[in-house]
């Protein structure tokens, strides 16, 4: 009983050789500058990306409603513009229509 | 020393605007003298914008989309005045004065002693092709002066008729730019 607690200790504490490359990789973590600690949490960074893409989607349908506007107030203007040109036309018609009849 | 800076940009001005580009500038005084004025100022982009706004399913929208799909810019000033005289001989006078740079061609011009009413119509031309239409109607009580610049099909324009309640040109009557310059200066 005695005699095989010491085989099965002797195993377990028998010297191994370390893996291939173990000691380069090793002294490579060593002399590899440490990361800074963060000094801002993630979720403070994943709430300012999505208050970013808030603001950045508020916008793009700020500016969509915008554009909309403008068009629309471009295209009364426009027809009002040719509604008074028809006018001036439609006058010079009735005019020459008279002259003619 | 103001005024003369003030002489130096209104020619700047004026050089810098493409030939059809009528300057109504001089209109602005009677903006407050009218009881009802329209001023429209549309340029080449808010045309692309307000042509894309423009409902190809309606008949008087579409011609206008076909229309405006070329035009540099659109501008008008009507003034209409509660009585006679608000604006004087000479507002129109600067107008007509510009309108006979070289260019631009009068091919209507109807004068009506019944109610007072002279519509002039002109084209501005290069070459072969219409760029520029200029409409100046004066009444005793009424001012309106339509500016139109970038190539214009004349057809296009004649398609108009029968919209905004026009009646349409017979088929084949275009107008012909006859030059009554000379006319126009008697």
């Amino acid at each position: 009983m005695k005699e095989s607690l010491e085989n099965e200790l002797r195993l377990a504490l028998q010297r191994h050789d370390p893996p291939e490359g173990f000691a380069e990789r090793v002294l490579d973590k060593i002399s590899r500058p440490k990361r800074a600690p963060r000094t801002f949490p993630g979720r403070w960074m994943i709430a300012a990306a999505a208050a970013a893409l808030c603001i950045v989607v508020a916008l793009g349908a700020y500016k969509a409603h915008h554009d909309r506007v403008r068009g629309e107030a471009a295209r009364d203007q426009l027809m009002l513009a040719m509604q008074i040109t028809g006018a001036k036309l439609r006058v010079v018609q009735e005019k020459v229509r008279h002259w003619n009849e | 020393m103001n005024k003369r800076r003030t002489c130096t940009l209104m020619l700047l001005c004026a050089f810098c605007l493409p030939a059809q580009r009528l300057d109504l500038s001089h209109l602005d005084r009677l903006d407050e003298k009218a009881r009802e004025r329209v001023n429209v100022n549309l340029n080449r982009d808010l045309l692309q914008v307000a042509g894309k706004l423009l409902s190809p399913s309606d008949p008087d929208q579409a011609r206008v989309k076909a229309l405006v799909g070329k035009l540099e810019s659109v501008h008008v000033r009507a003034f209409e005045f509660d009585q006679a005289g608000a604006y004087t001989q000479n507002d129109v006078e600067v107008i007509r004065r510009k309108l006979r740079a070289p260019g631009w061609h009068r091919i209507v011009d109807v004068r009506s002693k019944e109610d007072g009413e002279n519509v002039d119509i002109y084209l501005h031309l290069a070459g072969a092709n219409v760029d520029g239409v200029a409409i100046l109607a004066a009444s005793p009580r009424e001012l309106t002066v339509v500016n139109i610049v970038g190539p214009i099909n004349l057809e296009d324009l004649a398609a108009l008729g029968g919209q905004f309640g026009i009646p349409k040109l017979p088929q084949g009557q275009k107008a012909e730019p006859t030059s009554d310059r000379k006319k126009d200066e008697d």
